[in-house]
């Protein structure tokens, strides 16, 4: 029998041996994103100086970029399938066509498409390159000769992009999800690696959060940051994803997602490695390891790349309960995805690749909810032992949230001295509030959701779960102002 | 192991840091309240003087004027804009005449020989509005600039200077270009057509390698000028297959018999991106007589090349429609499952897959 004081002993050499991985893991963890904060800052300043409009009309007016096909999958979309399409469709771009996809929607999403764009069914006229679930019909818009549709049954989002695949002329693919908002001169903006003169496998863009802002006919008109804790916290995430989390991982040349939601790739490469894995739930990261894999042994010089300034705006969940859903599924996707290519880990043979950015992923990303909650519960068991003293606790917590906050701020600095879509001093303010509360509730509630990806993923659970979304605030003449 | 004393450390320096980082939020804030402020104010000055110019009411006198007070940077952004959406060319003209001796346009065009790519881009973009013989040698040198943006930035200029020892050199680095500013500049040349088909006849007589044969023959289908289109058929027996897509694709305009026995050879080519470019080009020559060469294609083993086959017969009047009706029976099953596809498209959705 262990007496009360031997478990007290064994526990306190439990934490002193836990202790400093923890330390070193969460200062490792911090350093290695201001790394990406000091290379993006380069490639942001790059891409800003050339953003301006006038570089934007010489390549719409010179029709030089390559023609793309949009790809549109979608699934129960009845009431923004329509607005969703017809912005796709006038988009600047010299030459694109939009293929929707109808994926076995319950609803009336296909018969509002018929309607509204006098769609008519035609012969499909394409080679099926990508097995999918069998396809219904494939239709052409009377109306709009940019448009075509495929009804196919349901197999989820990577079937329905890959029976959009199939159906795309174009050389390159652009992927978008239905209920995205792409700003109307997004396309082109995207275009310009090919500008720059780039061989490129595959664009990502950056994503925003239009809660809170004013959406019209499918377009974002007015940027603002949502009042709510929950999406206010998320418009904070992103901007740290997007403006230097991606554009670091440029500069290192190891970008490993390109956000299904708006990612622009070269078509044929999409057909040589088969497409989308309808069988994962990430299907955007399965797909660019794939392409990575593929690239490397093909000997392309083609590359991963990502320009900050398009955009595509997108719902944040505003209920815990669905964003608890997304988060899980995300981290589940990036575990899945991570076991799958783990021949993949620290393989010279995939460059920086192999090197760095598999290795961050699976020790920065996938087991960081794991290192940080045994970090909360070293720490509180530590406090009732008595093994640490308060002021060490509170200095820890704080020194880790202060890190936080350093690179949230920084976020909301660049997006300032740079592109400016938030232009209001009380948009500033806002950001400025949510990057501090972000440590409290928040970062524990999504490592929470994150931890709970780990046992769904050991019991094979690939489901997608329910997504819902509230829908756009209109411009105020138009509806009154939604609770924000 | 690291102390409370170590954290405190690591602490302040967070927070000289965070302070930091807010001072400069503060001030980017500021900045560009300031130059958007700023941007406003010259618009607004600019407004009376843009109005006289565009009503003819003076020849750009008070805008060169105003134009001259505004700093150069903001001088160079908004002639810029006024140039590309609200003047006509005459007036552009003569607005460009009258800024030319500008301090501020000296200012900006003077970054064309700069280190800085911005600078350099800057001045490439105020000489596609502004700029004078004496430019040429700042605009032959941006042009082949190696970022591209600043060579497509300086590909606007091309339009206002028919140089022909410019043209020339413009030609000549076509295939070093990225595909985009090469594909620009290529369409920039269309207004010196005359001057450029000269040229280009003249390299394409000289040869060279196959990724300068292949931008002079992709410049032929640009311009689009009889004499260019006819020096592209030669190379349709090319040893390159990239070269020989490329003559096959600039057939489709090339309405004269060579053209036409040209693209029936390349229907018979080993690489099949040459014939399915081939069979779209004798749909877009209307050539009739090569009904039998295309009923031929329809039964190819790549499906695109079946495709533009059957595409290029329903583009060929009633024999080609016959052709293609006849192949909805045909034994060849890829054929008939082919020309079902294509006979029931919508007339608009044939014409838009045919171009």
């Amino acid at each position: 029998m262990i007496s009360i004081h031997g478990a007290h002993e064994v526990a306190l050499a439990v934490i002193h041996a836990v202790e400093p991985p923890i330390v070193i893991f969460m200062l490792a963890l911090n350093s290695f994103y201001a790394l990406m904060l000091i290379l993006s800052i380069p490639q942001l300043l790059r891409h800003w100086r050339i953003a301006d409009d006038a570089n934007l009309r010489l390549l719409r007016a010179a029709n030089v970029i390559p023609p793309l096909s949009i790809l549109v999958p979608a699934y129960n979309e009845e009431s923004t399938i329509v607005a969703s399409v017809l912005s796709y469709l006038s988009l600047e771009y010299p030459q694109h066509e939009v293929v929707v996809v109808n994926d076995g929607s319950t609803d009336a999403t296909l018969q509002r498409l018929i309607e509204t764009y006098d769609l008519v069914k035609v012969p499909a006229a394409y080679p099926t390159v990508i097995p999918t679930k069998p396809v219904h019909a494939f239709y052409r818009s009377t109306v709009h000769a940019k448009l075509v549709c495929v009804d196919k049954v349901n197999g989820h989002k990577g079937d329905a992009l890959n029976a959009a695949l199939n159906a795309a002329r174009y050389p390159y693919v652009l992927a978008v999800d239905a209920d995205t908002f792409i700003e109307r001169d997004a396309l082109l903006r995207l275009a310009r690696p090919f500008l720059l003169g780039q061989q490129v496998a595959a664009v990502g863009a950056t994503i925003r959060i239009s809660n809170g802002s004013i959406v019209e006919h499918g377009r974002v008109v007015g940027a603002h940051v949502d009042s709510r804790w929950l999406p206010g916290i998320q418009t904070i995430e992103y901007l740290r994803a997007f403006l230097f989390g991606r554009l670091g991982w440029n500069r290192l040349g190891g970008g490993l997602i390109v956000s299904g939601a708006f990612g622009l790739f070269k078509q044929e490469h999409l057909h040589a490695i088969g497409g989308y894995n309808a069988g994962t739930v990430t299907e955007d990261l399965d797909l660019v390891v794939r392409l990575h894999k593929y690239l490397r042994a093909a000997g392309s010089a083609d590359i991963v790349t990502f320009v900050p300034d398009p955009v595509a705006w997108t719902e944040a969940p505003v209920t815990l309960k669905v964003l608890g859903a997304q988060r899980e599924r995300w981290h589940r996707g990036l575990i899945a995805t991570l076991v799958k290519h783990k021949n993949m880990m620290f393989n010279p043979r995939y460059g920086v690749i192999g090197l760095v950015a598999f290795p961050f992923y699976a020790l920065g990303e996938m087991l960081a909810p794991v290192v940080e909650g045994l970090g909360y519960i070293v720490l509180l068991v530590s406090l009732a032992l008595g093994a640490i003293d308060y002021r060490f606790a509170v200095a820890f917590l704080g020194v880790s949230m202060g890190y936080a906050f350093l690179l949230s701020l920084w976020a909301v600095a660049l997006e300032e001295i740079s592109f400016r879509r938030y232009s209001t001093k009380r948009d500033l303010l806002k950001l400025l509030w949510f990057s501090v509360i972000e440590s409290f509730g928040y970062r524990q509630l999504t490592l929470w959701f994150r931890l709970c990806a780990f046992p769904r993923y050991l019991r094979g659970d690939m489901r997608w779960g329910v997504m819902t979304r509230e829908g756009p605030r209109a411009p105020a003449h138009r509806a009154t102002r939604t609770a924000t | 192991m690291i102390n409370t004393v170590a954290l405190v450390v690591v602490g302040s320096f967070q927070a000289v840091f965070i302070v930091a980082t807010l001072v400069l939020l503060i001030a980017a804030h500021r900045h560009g309240r300031r130059e958007g402020a700023a941007d406003e104010a010259a618009v607004d000055a600019l407004r009376g003087p843009v109005r006289a110019l565009m009503l003819g009411e003076d020849h750009g006198e008070s805008l060169a004027a105003t134009l001259a007070q505004l700093d150069h940077v903001v001088a160079t952004r908004r002639l810029l804009s006024i140039a590309v959406s609200q003047l006509a060319p005459e007036q552009l003209r003569d607005l460009a005449a009258r800024v030319r001796p500008a301090a501020w346009v000296e200012r900006t065009l003077a970054g064309g020989a700069s280190r800085r790519w911005w600078k350099r881009m800057e001045a490439a973009r105020l000489l596609a509005v502004v700029n004078s013989p004496a430019d040429l040698p700042l605009l032959a040198r941006l042009l082949t600039d190696p970022h591209p943006a600043v060579a497509s930035a300086a590909t606007g200029a091309i339009a206002g200077h028919a140089d022909a020892a410019l043209i020339e050199a413009i030609i000549r680095g076509l295939s070093e270009q990225p595909t985009a500013v090469r594909l620009q500049q290529m369409r920039a040349l269309r207004t010196h057509a005359d001057v450029a088909t000269r040229i280009l006849v003249a390299q394409l007589d000289a040869g060279g390698r196959a990724d300068q044969v292949r931008a002079l023959v992709q410049l032929a289908e640009t311009l689009g000028t009889p004499g260019a289109l006819a020096a592209t058929v030669p190379f349709a027996s090319h040893g390159d297959a990239e070269v020989r897509a490329t003559v096959a694709r600039a057939l489709r305009l090339c309405f004269m018999p060579a053209g036409v026995e040209a693209a029936r050879r390349l229907l018979a080519d080993t690489d099949w991106r040459v014939r399915a470019a081939a069979a779209r080009a004798l749909g877009g020559l209307s050539a009739v007589d090569a009904i039998p060469d295309l009923r031929a294609a329809m039964r190819d083993e790549w499906w695109w090349v079946r495709f533009r086959a059957a595409l290029a017969l329903g583009a060929l009047g009633e024999d080609g429609a016959s052709a293609l009706a006849a192949a909805t029976s045909s034994d060849d099953e890829f054929a008939r499952d082919m020309a079902v596809v294509v006979r029931d498209l919508p007339e608009s959705a044939r014409l838009e897959l045919s171009t």
